[in-house]
C-alpha cells in the first residue's frame, strides 16, 4: 500500500529535524504512543494504542531512522505487531523549505499490513494515516513552539527532559524508557482518533474493537 | 459521537422489556433486533406497503413510522401475539391457512394484525368491507383473492 | 386405502410457521448482537467517471468497521476485482459487460455500488455511507431505446452503437410470403419497464468458521448452487469449503434469480477479513435502483395474411433495453423471440433484435421474462389482423391454432434452453371454446348494447399465449427415511412461496405410502442437496417433482426389498400405507418404515432399543456381507430429472373492462382464465399462482412503469410513486377453468404454472380498453402499454383529435 502525503511544519528546517531525532519529542508527540526505548542510534521499541473509529488495539513495535541526510531527508523502518495485525513500513521522508522559517515535509511510505487490520478497507487505512501525520506534525509544532515537551514524565535520573532547540544535540541515552505525557485534557478527537503515526509515514494498527479480543 | 440512549418500557405482546434505545430507532427495528421477535416485517420502510403493521393499543399503526421511543406506555401487539394461548392459530390465522391466503408469507403479519383489528370493529362485514379492510396492506404474490375469502372466512370462524 | 393426495388442495404446511411470526427471512437470520451489518454508497449519477473516493469523514462515525472500495477488491482475491460473471454466454451475445463488484473508476447506473460500509448497525452504516466524499466527472447518460439505438453516445465505450447482441431467428421466408400475401400490415408497439418487487428485497448474511474452514451463507435467492459456486470461485475457496443456505423468501419473480449480487460477494468478503458474522439487507429504494426490472421493448411488426386472417408471413423486429449491464445475458429477448409464436403456426417467420445498452438499472428476468412482451406483439397483430379484416377476434386466432393432432409441433427455433422449441402437447381450440363460454365472448355483443344504453362504454379483449416450462438443465431430489419413521427429502432448487414443502410432500406421501404429516422437506440447501439449479420458468413442480417422484420411487423399491426378506413375503404382495408396509389382505403381518430404516443399515452398535434389531447377533446371513455389493447402507433414494426440452404449458385471458367517458377510469368487470399445466398436483396452489400473476399482470397493464427522466434518474423510486396493485385495482374475482393435457415427458405429465397470470395481461387489456374506446372513436388504438387512466385520456385526445380532423 502506498500512501503519500505532506505538510507544513511553521518552523525552520533545523528545528524540526532536531525534534524528530529527540525521542522525548516522540513519545510526546506520537498520537498513542505510550512508551519509547531507544534501542541504538535512532533506533527505538516502543508501545502505541491505535485506532480508527470503534478499533482500537495495542501495539509493540520498532521505528528506525536511517540514510539521515541532515536537514534533507531520511528513511523511516517501521515494524508493528499487536492483537488487530501487523504493520511493515518504509518511508522516505523529505525536509524542504516552503517559505521563510516554515517547514515542509513530504513523505512516501510503503507500508504492508497482516491481519485483521488489512481487512478495513485501504481507503481507510490511508485516511487515518494522513489524519494522523497531520495531528503529529501539529503536535510538533506545538512542542517546539513550547520549547520542550511539557508535563513530560521525570526520568530515573529525575530529570524532566527538556528539548534543546539550537545547536545542541538531542540527548540519547540508551535503554531510557520515555513514557508519554498525561493527557489533560484530550480533545474529544484525540481520544477518538488515537492512530500510530512516526515521523512521516503513517499506518493505522490496531482495527479490532476491544470487546471484541476476547471472543476469538 | 455516539448516539444518547433513552430507556423505553415496551410492552409487547402482554409482556413488558425494558430497552436502552437511540431515538431514532424505528420501532420495527426494535421489535425485530432489540426484541428479536422477527414476525414483523420490513417491506418498504416509508409506510406504504404495511407488512410492518402491528397494534399499538389495539389500533393498527405502521411499526416503520414510529419511533421505538414514542411506543413507551403503549400496548403492542404483533403477529406473535395472535395465536391463542394454548398455541393454536387464532381465527384470523387459522382462516388463512384454509383459504390458502399466503404464499411467501412476507405480508401476511401486516395482514394479519390489521385484519384482527378490523374485525374487532366490524365483526361481520360485507364483502366490500372485507376488500376494504384490506386495501391498505400490499401483497405481491397472491393476488388478494384468497385474502378477502381469509377475511370472509375470519369473520365465520370468529362467531 | 388412502387416497392420492395428487391433485388435492392440500392444506400448505408452511403456513404454521409464517402464519405464527416463525419464519425465518434472510434478515431474520443471526439476530445476535455482533452480528455486523452492512450498508452501500450507490451512484447517484447514471454515467460518470469516480475521480476520488474520500472517506476521512468515516473516521469521525463511531461503529465503523470497515470501508471498502474497488482497490480492496484484489486484496481477497484477484478474481474479486474481475467483472461479475457472464451467466448465460451465447454466440450473438458478442459485447456482453458485467459490472464490478464494487465500480472500477465509472458508474454506469444510478444505483451502482461504489463502496461497502460494515458497522456496528445499519444506522451507523448508513450515517457512514452518508460522509464518503465522491468526486466525480459527469458523463453524458443514455436512457430509453431510442436514445440507445441513436448511439450519439454510448454507455461503454468499446461497445459500438450501446449493442450488445443481435440475434435472428427465422423459419422458411417471412419477407418474400409476406410480399406475395393477399393482405399486409406493420405495427409499432412499445412495452415499458416493470419489476418483480418482491415484497421482500435482497440480503445476504455470512459467516466465516476459522475452525472448520468453511465460508456459510444465508441469502434471499432464487439458486442456492449458483451463489455457491459464484461465491467460491471469486473467494478463491474450494467449492465444498462454501455452504449457502436459502432461508423463507419473501417473494422473488425472478429477480432473485440473478447472480452474484455485488453484496452477494461482499458480505462474504467483509466477514472472512473481519472474522465476524456480516448481514446486508436493502432497503426498497436500493431494491428499485440497484436489482433487476424488465419487459422494456419497442416492437416493429409486419405481418402477411390471407382473407381469413391465416398468417403467411410474420416478420417481427425488436430492440431490447438491457441496462447497463447483462449479466443474464439474451434470456429474456430470446424468450420473446420464440415464444411470440404462442400456439400459433405462422408459415413462416423471421424475428431479429438487438438487445442495447443504456444507463439504467439492468434487466434480468421477471416472471414471463419476455414472453408478456411476445404475446403482446403476437395477440396485437391478431387483433389488427381481425380489426382489418372485420372479423371475429377468436376466430381469427382460431384459423392458426396448432391442432391437437399435429403434437409433437416443431416451430423450427431454438428456445431458451438451446434446444428445439417443440410444443409436446396442448389442445387449443378446447381452450378457446373453454374461454370464450367462461367470459361469454358470444354474448358480449348484446352485454355491450345493454351497457351502452345506460351511456356505458365497456369491451373485450382476448390474449393466448404458450409457456415453455420445465427447462433443463436437470434438478435432483434426495429421499432419505428415518428411523423414527420420519421421511427427509431435499431438492435444491430454492422455494419464494410457491408451497414446494407442501406440494413436494404430497408426492412423496403417494409414491412411498407413508403419511404426508412425516414428510419433511428442505430446499435451496447445499448441505442438503448440492446439485441443483435454481427456481425460474416455471420449473419446480416438474424439474423437482419428477426428480422428488423417482427419488421416492427408489426409496420405495429399497423398503419393499428389505421389507419382503424381513416379512419373509413377496415384493408383490406388498402395500404401503400411511408408513406402514404390510402385506394385502393380512394387516397383522406388517413392518413401519422406521423399522425398516433400522434394519437397513447393519450396525455393530445399538444406539436404542429400536435399533437393537439392526445388530450383528440378530440379522444378516452369516454366509454374505452385511451389505451387499451393489447397495448402500440406509434407506435412502435419490435422483435426478434431466428433460431433453421443455414442456409446453398454455392458456387463454379474456378480460371485459369499462372505461369512464369522462374520467377515463378503467374497470375490471370480468376476468377469465381457462389453463393448462398438464396434471395438477395441489389446484389450490395452482390457483393461487394464477391470482398472483393476474394481479401483477394487472400492475403491468395499467399502472407499473418505470419512469426514468433524460438523465437517467429514477423518478418513481417508491411504493408512493410505482404503483403496485392494492386489492382494490384486481379483479373481484377471477374465473378459472382449467385443461389438462399432460405433458409426455416426465413421469407425472406435469406442466409449470407460476408464470402463467401474467403473460397475456398487456395484450388483453390493450385489447379490451381498445374495444371499449371503439365505441365512441371507432379507429381507436392502443400501441404502447401500460395504459393508466390519465394515459388514457390523452389517448382519446390526441386520437379523437385525429378522427376529427
Amino acid at each position: 500500500m502506498k500512501i503519500i502525503g505532506s505538510n507544513l511544519i511553521e518552523y525552520p528546517v533545523e528545528m524540526v529535524w532536531e525534534s524528530l531525532l529527540d525521542p522525548r519529542v516522540l513519545v510526546a508527540t506520537i498520537p498513542g504512543c505510550e512508551r519509547l526505548v531507544p534501542t541504538g542510534d535512532n533506533a527505538y521499541d516502543m508501545t502505541v494504542t491505535a485506532g480508527v473509529a470503534a478499533i482500537k488495539g495495542t501495539y509493540q513495535g520498532s521505528c528506525s531512522l536511517s540514510d539521515l541526510k541532515e536537514h534533507e531527508s531520511l528513511v523511516m523502518r517501521l515494524t508493528g505487531a499487536g492483537a488487530p495485525g501487523t504493520i511493515d513500513a518504509t518511508v522516505q521522508v523529505y525536509f524542504g523549505e516552503a517559505d521563510a522559517g516554515v517547514t515542509k515535509i513530504d513523505y512516501e511510505a510503503d507500508a504492508v499490513v497482516g491481519g485483521m487490520v488489512g481487512g478495513v478497507g485501504q481507503r481507510m487505512l490511508t485516511s487515518v494515516s494522513k489524519r494522523m501525520a497531520g495531528e503529529f506534525f501539529d503536535n510538533v509544532a506545538d512542542a517546539i513552539g513550547q520549547g520542550g515537551p511539557s508535563g513530560a514524565v521525570p526520568g530515573p535520573d529525575g530529570l524532566v527532559p527538556q528539548l534543546s532547540v539550537v545547536g545542541d544535540s538531542a540527548p540519547e541515552v540508551r535503554g531510557q524508557v520515555y513514557t508519554a505525557p498525561a493527557r489533560a485534557a484530550a480533545s474529544s478527537r484525540d481520544d477518538f482518533l488515537k492512530g500510530i503515526a512516526v515521523g512521516a509515514g503513517l499506518v493505522v494498527l490496531g482495527v479490532v474493537a476491544g470487546r471484541l479480543f476476547g471472543r476469538r | 459521537m455516539s448516539e444518547e440512549l433513552h430507556d423505553v418500557r415496551l410492552m409487547v405482546n402482554g409482556a413488558t422489556h425494558e430497552l436502552r434505545v437511540p431515538a431514532r430507532r424505528l420501532l420495527s427495528d426494535a421489535l425485530r433486533h432489540d426484541l428479536r421477535l422477527t414476525g414483523t416485517h420490513v417491506g418498504c420502510e416509508h409506510g406504504v406497503c404495511g407488512a410492518c403493521t402491528v397494534l399499538v393499543d389495539g389500533a393498527p399503526m405502521r411499526s416503520c413510522l414510529m419511533f421505538a421511543v414514542s411506543a413507551e406506555g403503549a400496548e403492542v401487539t404483533t403477529v406473535e401475539g395472535l395465536a391463542n394461548p394454548d398455541g393454536s392459530l387464532g381465527p384470523v390465522q387459522q382462516a388463512f391457512a384454509e383459504c390458502h391466503g399466503l404464499q411467501c408469507g412476507f405480508c401476511t403479519p401486516g395482514f394479519l394484525t390489521t385484519i384482527t383489528a378490523g374485525l374487532r370493529e366490524n365483526p361481520t362485514p360485507t364483502h366490500e368491507e372485507a376488500r376494504e379492510m384490506v386495501a391498505g396492506n400490499l401483497c405481491r404474490c397472491t393476488g388478494y383473492q384468497n385474502i378477502v375469502k381469509a377475511v370472509e372466512r375470519a369473520a365465520e370462524l370468529g362467531s | 386405502m388412502t387416497t392420492k393426495l395428487m391433485g388435492q388442495a392440500v392444506q400448505r404446511v408452511e403456513d404454521q410457521r409464517f402464519l405464527r411470526g416463525l419464519g425465518r427471512y434472510v434478515d431474520d437470520v443471526a439476530v445476535e448482537q455482533d452480528v455486523l451489518h452492512a450498508a452501500v454508497l450507490r451512484s447517484p449519477h447514471a454515467h460518470a467517471r469516480i475521480l476520488d473516493i474520500d472517506v476521512s469523514e468515516v473516521l469521525d462515525v463511531e461503529g465503523v468497521h470497515a470501508v471498502y472500495t474497488y482497490d480492496d477488491l484484489a486484496s481477497c482475491t484477484p478474481q474479486m476485482a474481475e467483472p461479475l460473471p457472464l451467466l448465460i454466454p451465447h454466440p450473438s451475445l458478442t459485447h456482453g459487460r458485467t459490472q464490478h463488484a464494487l465500480a472500477k473508476d465509472e458508474v454506469n447506473y444510478v444505483g451502482e455500488a461504489i463502496a461497502f460500509v460494515v458497522a456496528d448497525d445499519r444506522y451507523v452504516a448508513e450515517d457512514a455511507v452518508g460522509r464518503i466524499r465522491v468526486d466525480y466527472e459527469l458523463l453524458p447518460p443514455v436512457v430509453g431505446v431510442e436514445a440507445a439505438r441513436a448511439a450519439a453516445v454510448l454507455v461503454h465505450d468499446d461497445v459500438p452503437g450501446n449493442v450488445a447482441a443481435r440475434m435472428e431467428q427465422s423459419v422458411g421466408d417471412a419477407p418474400a410470403a409476406i410480399a406475395a400475401a393477399p393482405h399486409r400490415l406493420a405495427l409499432d408497439l412499445t412495452v415499458e419497464r416493470s419489476a418483480c418487487m418482491p415484497m421482500e428485497g435482497r440480503g445476504t448474511v455470512a459467516r466465516w468458521d476459522p475452525d472448520l474452514n468453511r465460508l456459510q451463507v444465508w441469502t434471499s435467492t432464487q439458486s442456492s448452487t449458483g451463489v455457491r459456486a459464484a461465491v467460491a470461485v471469486k473467494m478463491g475457496l474450494d467449492l465444498g469449503q462454501v455452504d449457502v443456505i436459502t432461508p423463507d423468501v419473501g417473494g422473488g419473480f425472478g429477480v432473485k434469480i440473478n447472480h452474484p449480487w455485488p453484496e452477494e460477494l461482499l458480505v462474504p468478503m467483509a466477514a472472512r477479513a473481519l472474522g465476524r458474522t456480516v448481514k446486508f439487507t436493502e432497503d426498497r429504494r436500493e431494491h428499485f435502483i440497484s436489482s433487476a426490472h424488465e419487459r422494456g421493448q419497442v416492437q416493429h411488426i409486419e405481418v402477411g395474411f390471407d382473407d381469413d386472417g391465416r398468417l403467411h408471413g410474420l416478420d417481427v423486429e425488436f430492440w431490447h433495453d438491457h441496462g447497463a449491464f447483462i449479466p443474464y445475458g439474451l434470456i429474456v429477448p430470446i424468450i420473446t423471440s420464440t415464444q411470440l409464436l404462442g400456439p400459433y403456426k405462422p408459415q413462416s417467420y423471421r424475428v431479429r433484435f438487438e438487445s442495447l445498452y443504456t444507463n439504467t438499472v439492468m434487466v434480468t428476468p421477471y416472471r414471463g421474462a419476455g414472453r408478456p412482451q411476445g404475446c403482446y406483439a403476437m395477440e396485437r397483430t391478431m387483433d389488427a389482423i381481425a380489426d382489418y379484416l372485420g372479423k371475429d377476434r377468436a376466430e381469427v386466432r382460431a384459423v392458426n391454432f396448432i391442432q391437437p393432432d399435429e403434437f409433437p409441433f416443431d416451430q423450427g427455433l431454438v428456445f431458451q434452453d438451446g434446444r428445439e422449441l417443440e410444443y409436446d402437447s396442448g389442445d387449443y381450440p378446447a381452450m378457446l371454446e373453454k374461454t370464450k363460454a367462461l367470459v361469454g365472448w358470444d354474448e358480449f355483443p348484446a352485454f355491450r348494447a345493454e351497457m351502452a344504453a345506460e351511456g356505458r362504454q365497456v369491451g373485450i379483449g382476448l390474449a393466448c399465449y404458450v409457456e415453455g416450462t420445465g427447462v433443463g438443465p436437470y434438478e435432483g431430489a434426495h429421499v432419505h427415511i428415518e428411523t423414527n419413521g420420519k421421511v427427509k427429502v431435499a431438492t435444491g432448487l430454492t422455494t419464494q412461496g410457491q408451497g414446494h414443502a407442501t406440494v413436494f410432500a404430497q408426492l412423496v406421501a403417494d409414491e412411498l405410502g407413508c403419511s404426508f404429516e412425516d414428510v419433511e422437506v428442505v430446499t435451496g440447501d447445499t448441505r442438503r442437496m448440492p446439485y441443483a439449479v435454481g427456481t425460474f420458468a416455471s420449473r419446480a413442480a416438474v424439474m423437482s417433482g419428477s426428480a422428488i417422484h423417482l427419488a421416492a420411487k427408489r426409496a420405495k423399491e429399497k423398503v419393499l426389498r428389505i421389507a419382503a426378506e424381513a416379512l419373509e413375503a413377496d415384493e408383490k404382495d406388498l402395500q404401503i400405507v400411511d408408513g406402514v408396509v404390510s402385506v394385502k389382505g393380512s394387516p397383522g403381518t406388517s413392518i413401519d418404515l422406521g423399522t425398516v430404516s433400522v434394519l437397513s443399515n447393519p450396525l455393530r452398535y445399538a444406539f436404542d432399543e429400536k435399533s437393537k434389531a439392526a445388530t450383528q447377533f440378530s440379522i444378516g446371513d452369516p454366509g454374505k456381507p452385511p451389505v451387499a455389493e451393489d447397495d448402500e447402507p440406509g434407506l435412502e433414494g435419490k435422483d435426478f430429472y434431466s428433460p431433453e426440452r421443455a414442456t409446453f404449458a398454455s392458456g387463454m385471458h379474456a378480460v371485459i373492462v369499462e372505461t369512464d367517458p369522462e374520467t377515463a377510469e378503467i374497470t375490471i368487470l370480468k376476468y377469465a382464465v381457462v389453463h393448462d399445466c398438464g396434471h395438477l398436483i395441489n389446484p389450490m396452489i395452482v390457483e393461487g399462482q394464477i391470482h398472483g400473476g393476474v394481479a401483477q399482470g394487472v400492475g403491468g397493464a395499467l399502472y407499473e412503469r418505470m419512469a426514468y427522466d433524460e438523465s437517467g434518474q429514477l423518478l418513481n423510486a417508491s411504493f408512493m410513486d410505482f404503483l403496485m396493485p392494492y386489492v382494490t385495482e384486481v379483479p373481484d374475482g377471477i374465473d378459472i377453468d382449467h385443461l389438462e393435457t399432460p405433458s409426455p415427458l416426465n413421469p407425472l405429465g406435469i406442466k409449470g404454472a407460476g408464470e402463467a397470470g401474467v403473460i397475456p395481461s398487456a395484450a388483453v387489456f390493450a385489447a379490451a380498453v381498445e374495444d371499449a374506446e371503439r365505441g365512441r372513436l371507432p379507429d381507436f388504438t392502443i400501441r404502447a402499454m401500460p395504459i393508466s387512466p390519465s394515459e388514457l385520456f390523452h389517448l382519446r385526445e390526441s386520437q379523437g383529435q385525429e378522427q376529427t380532423s
